[in-house]
């Protein structure tokens, strides 16, 4: 600890030691040294003179109705993406949701910033597109979506190695998204979002289609999640699972869409 | 979730570490305030990902990721003041020098965002790679990894030039 004490403290570590946001020893270690370190003491008193002229402009308050502001806005028309090129109808599942097959990829230089702030190690993510007239759309999670929607779906691996993403309907049923083909996990490709090569719509099914991305570091069985799905998927819910009922070697990822009847 | 509660609390103890870590890395104060706010917009439409028991590593890692991400589509450098901690990497390193303006073009251009946060994280905010490790919930070895492998990816392109 000794050398750790010795260099200078990086300015993350003292924003989290005012913040009170480190563990105990490092509140401990830091607040030593700031009975000792002049350099240190004139950075500390800098973040709270600076602090208090952020706040007596009211920047926090004024930075929060921005922030709801806009929140509210990309919830209602999330933003522009580039258009979508051509659709082929290319097969129906028989349930649940119709893949569409595409022959440009759905993306956006801003979307998705599901990749953008998760980075590897983190917390691996599910981002959802819906094809709208002029291109597609980023889907918040929890959004409104009617039976006809088309969407895509993303993910961001978070530096797992395999994975399965899958979806339950209103009705229970569950649709594999990936992988396409075999019964093992798709060994999932590194990058801040990778775009399924499918599309799907949205059928009629009532009230809500969850998504759910399960991870694992080693290879496992397709069945062992599509199980665990239609079990959690099988009980007339009103909404779709927290998660699903899976030992806890697996990392789960979900989001969720909310089905309503078009006008 | 009470989206109006939760984010101004959130901007309140959070918004004035974020604000700096955006005036730090753009050097511009409109520049700045538009990235707190983008900060503070993925945050409320990612709040179930909120778990962290430290939120103010989240929030220091997303703001960096955002301003990292206005330079490079901004195709400009970063405004760092400590510059010459960069041009030190290549110093520091026992195989030799490499040129600092290499790995900003590598930062800020080519490389993943993990690689960039990390890289900036050590490089520039001077963390060491257990810190970095803890702010970015990697290993350690994780991240001694990918940052030998940057190191090694500019002294290639460094070899290739003078060739």
């Amino acid at each position: 600890m000794t050398a750790a004490r010795e260099r200078r403290v990086p300015d993350v570590t003292l924003e989290r030691f005012r913040l009170r946001e480190l563990p105990p020893e490092e509140m401990e270690s830091i607040a030593l040294q700031l009975r000792t370190d002049p350099e240190l003491r004139d950075r500390f008193d800098s973040l709270a003179a600076s602090d208090q002229a952020i706040a007596a402009d009211d920047f926090p308050a004024r930075l929060a109705e921005q922030v709801l502001q806009r929140g509210s806005a990309s919830r209602r028309a999330a933003g522009t993406t580039r258009p979508l090129r051509r659709l082929v109808l290319a097969s129906a599942l028989g349930a649940g949701l119709i893949a569409v097959a595409i022959a440009q990829p759905w993306s956006s230089p801003h979307a998705p910033a599901a990749g953008g702030d998760v980075i590897k190690g983190l917390e691996p993510s599910l981002t959802i597109y819906r094809r709208t007239p002029n291109g597609s759309e980023t889907l918040a999670d929890g959004a409104p979506a009617h039976g006809g929607d088309l969407l895509r779906v993303g993910y961001v691996s978070a530096g797992q190695r395999y994975g399965v993403i899958l979806s339950i309907d209103g009705r229970g049923v569950v649709t594999l998204h990936l992988p396409t083909t075999g019964d093992a996990a798709a060994s999932l490709r590194p990058g801040e979002l990778v775009l399924l090569d499918q599309a799907y719509e949205l059928d009629d099914a009532p009230a809500w289609e969850g998504f759910y991305f399960v991870t694992a570091d080693q290879p496992f069985a397709v069945e062992t999640i599509r199980d665990a799905a239609r079990r959690a998927g099988g009980h007339n819910r009103r909404s779709p699972p927290q998660s699903l009922p899976l030992p806890a070697d697996f990392t789960q990822a979900r989001f969720s869409i909310q089905k309503e009847v078009r006008p | 979730m009470n989206d109006a509660l939760d984010v101004e609390a959130l901007c309140h103890r959070y918004g004035p570490m974020v604000l700096r870590r955006c005036r730090r890395l753009l050097r511009d104060d409109d520049e700045a305030l538009d990235a707190c706010q983008d900060v503070f917009v993925r945050l409320l439409e990612r709040r179930d990902r909120l778990n962290d028991r430290y939120p103010s590593s989240l929030l220091y890692r997303m703001a960096t990721n955002v301003c990292l991400n206005r330079i490079r589509d901004g195709g400009r450098r970063p405004a760092i003041h400590d510059e010459e901690r960069l041009a030190a990497i290549a110093t520091a390193e026992p195989d030799g020098a490499l040129d600092a303006r290499l790995l900003l073009d590598r930062l800020f251009g080519r490389e993943p965002v993990t690689t960039r946060t990390i890289a900036v994280l050590h490089y520039v905010d001077g963390l060491t790679y257990e810190e970095v490790a803890r702010e970015t919930h990697l290993s350690v070895s994780g991240v001694r990894k990918r940052l030998r492998r940057l190191r090694q990816r500019m002294k290639e392109m460094l070899d290739d030039r003078r060739a």
